[in-house]
């Protein structure tokens, strides 16, 4: 808390130019099936969520080659009883020409040409909020790090180099599939990743290569003894995506070659993939004014299933040389886009699937009122179906000024 | 595309053709303007030159306001550049959103061409991400206005089968009438367009159906003279079924400013500079 009024009020005074926006929002998240709580040690047990929280942003220009970016955090959840003041951005930017910039500090970052599926969007993302109704903006979550950015001849560039950082799971004390914890094998965060991107345009076609080297995201757990114990593997990334208009919509398509480059025995964790190539194709497109449907089919392929196979626990099952993820999304706006309703689908090969139904309404300028569900369902073991106790219906309710 | 000065056969033409013919026929009698010359696309063409391509860059301020039948008002301010790249018809057109909070940041860049379809990205600033919108899109509503993404950027005049209908007197300015009728499927049957004799901008649009209803109504609402060229500050677009209306205002503007084409890329999109 006394680290982020520090950064608040250095912003603060840095500049004449600069401008805080932000939003008040309030959320509240009911589980719509009955768990035993207390043998769970859940805290956010029938009410998962009961949020108020603000967000501030603040953009100043404290020299015309200059640019400050703060993002705040203040979160009351009395479902789980928590109160925090996070950072959520802090970066200053520095562009001494139109071609070059570079930005340090806390920030997010988005690469790839897919939503709410990844191949090439290496940075962590935000599980806890995506599953209770939380907005899709805030899915990304930051890293620590330096962006050198640069223009050569139609081709933009960029390096970033970053403390490693998970994917923010969903947390213990509210979601039954994760209750139990885990400790650490070691201290990925301490480590440096590495990731490069070339993007140009070519013809009709945006086209992107990545290569990068990074601690995975996601964590791989596995058994130590009588101990459930996890760590984040370093992945070498290879990959390409491209998107263009064509058949009367958007059509993208990501690839890569992900190397996992050490093995761990009694691994647990089903559907993390050692070794794989990564493909996702989509297609969007507004099939009538104002009605917008999109798809997306991931696939991921083992390149060694042995190798995968012998590093799974005994009884762990395991899942076939290719997993597909399919993602249906249809969107209805009306009223001059003030109310939206939508639906969105992920399921996998292995049947399970999270279903989001939502409802949005913005009856002035800067206010939204949501609501909607998060539903799972699917075997225990796979990867939506672990989630079918934590179903819930959520409202919220922002104020953006 | 029929020339003025070459009236077509009018045997097997319906009445109203006929009408259409008949006053074609009579203005090119007693008004010995450039419409003798000019076909109905020439004018369009004219008109898309002055209205949507006027200097080699422009820069504005553009102030839109929402207006329901009821009378509540949301209003979106934005800053808008736009280059002309050679003498093809090639632009680049970019749009920051300042105002309202939530979507402060929003980026909008269009690259549009003379031959084929415009590519058009979309910025989100909370995801730091850039998505492409479908060139079917550019017919959907721009951020809930009743202008489309193509009002905003202008359409290919060949995509439009294009007739002189007349020419006549619009608050007190001459007027060619063109019908436009789209060559492919498109959210409206045909469009008037009113265009100023002179000055070569849309003094009025009107959108109708198949079954002839009328849609939304284009209206120039104030024209001045800035840097040398002739320019609606003022404009708005009325749909007539829910009777919402959207006024876009133009203050700050300045034509032929140094722009540069690297200010028309995803750099700048995510971090645009201030107006000059």
């Amino acid at each position: 808390m006394r680290r982020l009024a520090i950064a608040m009020t250095a912003l603060a005074t840095t500049s004449a130019s600069a401008q805080w926006t932000g939003y008040v929002q309030l959320r509240d998240v009911q589980r719509t099936r009955d768990v035993n709580c207390q043998a769970l040690d859940l805290s956010g047990c029938r009410t998962m969520v009961r949020e108020a929280s603000t967000e501030l942003l603040y953009d100043g220009k404290p020299a015309p080659q200059l640019q400050l970016t703060g993002r705040f955090d203040l979160i009351g959840d009395e479902a789980i009883g928590l109160v925090s003041a996070t950072v959520r951005e802090l970066s200053v930017e520095w562009h001494p020409s139109s071609v070059f910039s570079v930005k340090a500090g806390r920030q997010i970052l988005t690469w790839g040409v897919s939503d709410y599926l990844y191949v090439n969007d290496i940075f962590p993302k935000d599980y806890d909020d995506f599953f209770t109704g939380g907005d899709f903006s805030r899915t990304k979550a930051p890293v620590d790090g330096v962006r050198l950015s640069g223009r050569m001849s139609d081709t933009d560039i960029e390096v970033v180099a970053s403390r490693s950082a998970g994917d923010l799971s969903p947390r213990i004390d509210r979601f039954a599939a994760l209750a139990g914890g885990a400790r650490s094998a070691d201290n990925a965060n301490d480590q440096v990743d590495v990731a490069v991107r070339l993007t140009s345009h070519v013809g009709d076609w945006d086209v992107a290569g990545y290569v990068a080297s990074f601690r995975t995201r996601e964590q791989r757990f596995f058994t130590d003894g009588n101990d459930l114990v996890y760590d984040r593997p370093r992945d070498a990334h290879i990959g390409f995506s491209l998107t263009g208009n064509a058949a009367g919509g958007v059509t993208s398509l990501e690839a890569a070659l992900r190397h996992t480059g050490t093995d761990r025995n009694d691994v647990v964790s089903r559907d993390f993939l050692p070794s794989a190539v990564k493909l996702i194709a989509g297609y969007s497109s507004e099939v009538s004014q104002d009605l917008t449907a999109s798809t997306q089919l991931q696939l991921d392929t083992l390149l060694s299933r042995n190798r995968y196979r012998n590093s799974l626990a005994p009884g762990i099952r395991p899942v076939a040389t290719t997993l597909a993820t399919l993602n249906v999304r249809l969107q209805r706006q009306w009223s001059n886009q003030t109310v939206a309703t939508g639906a969105q689908l992920f399921i996998t090969s292995e049947g399970d699937f999270l279903l989001n139904p939502f409802t949005s309404w913005s009856p002035a300028d800067g206010w939204t009122i949501q609501g909607g569900a998060n539903l799972f369902d699917g075997k225990p073991d796979t990867n939506w179906g672990a989630f079918e106790n934590d179903s819930n219906i959520y409202m919220l309710v922002r104020y953006s000024f | 595309m029929t020339p003025l000065s070459k009236p077509s056969t009018t045997r097997h033409l319906s009445r109203r053709a006929l009408i259409n013919a008949a006053a074609i026929v009579l203005i090119a009698t007693v008004t010995p303007t450039h419409a003798q010359t000019l076909s109905a696309e020439d004018i369009v063409r004219k008109e898309v030159d002055a209205f949507y391509e006027s200097g080699k860059a422009f820069q504005a301020k553009v102030t839109m306001r929402l207006l329901t039948a009821k009378g509540s008002a949301r209003e979106r301010t934005m800053d808008l550049w736009r280059i002309n790249l050679g003498s093809e018809g090639d632009q680049r057109y970019m749009i920051s959103f300042e105002a309202p909070a939530d979507v402060r940041g929003m980026g909008f860049l269009v690259w549009k061409y003379p031959k084929k379809e415009a590519d058009r990205w979309l910025y989100f600033p909370a995801l730091k991400a850039i998505r492409r919108v479908a060139a079917d899109d550019k017919r959907s509503s721009f951020v809930g206005s009743d202008f489309s993404y193509e009002d905003i950027s202008g359409r290919q005049v060949d995509e439009e089968q294009h007739t002189l209908l007349r020419q006549e007197k619009l608050d007190d300015r001459d007027s060619y009438v063109i019908e436009s009728r789209p060559k492919t499927p498109a959210t409206y049957d045909k469009r008037l367009i009113w265009i100023d004799t002179e000055r070569w901008l849309p003094l009025k649009e009107e959108y109708y159906d198949a079954e002839g209803k009328l849609q939304r109504v284009f209206k120039a609402e104030k024209v001045d003279q800035v840097g040398g060229y002739w320019t609606v500050t003022s404009r708005s677009m009325l749909t007539t079924a829910s009777g919402h209306r959207t006024v876009v205002d133009f203050t700050d503007v300045r034509y032929d400013v140094p722009l540069s084409d690297d200010l028309f890329t995803e750099r700048s999109l995510r971090n645009p500079p201030p107006l000059r």
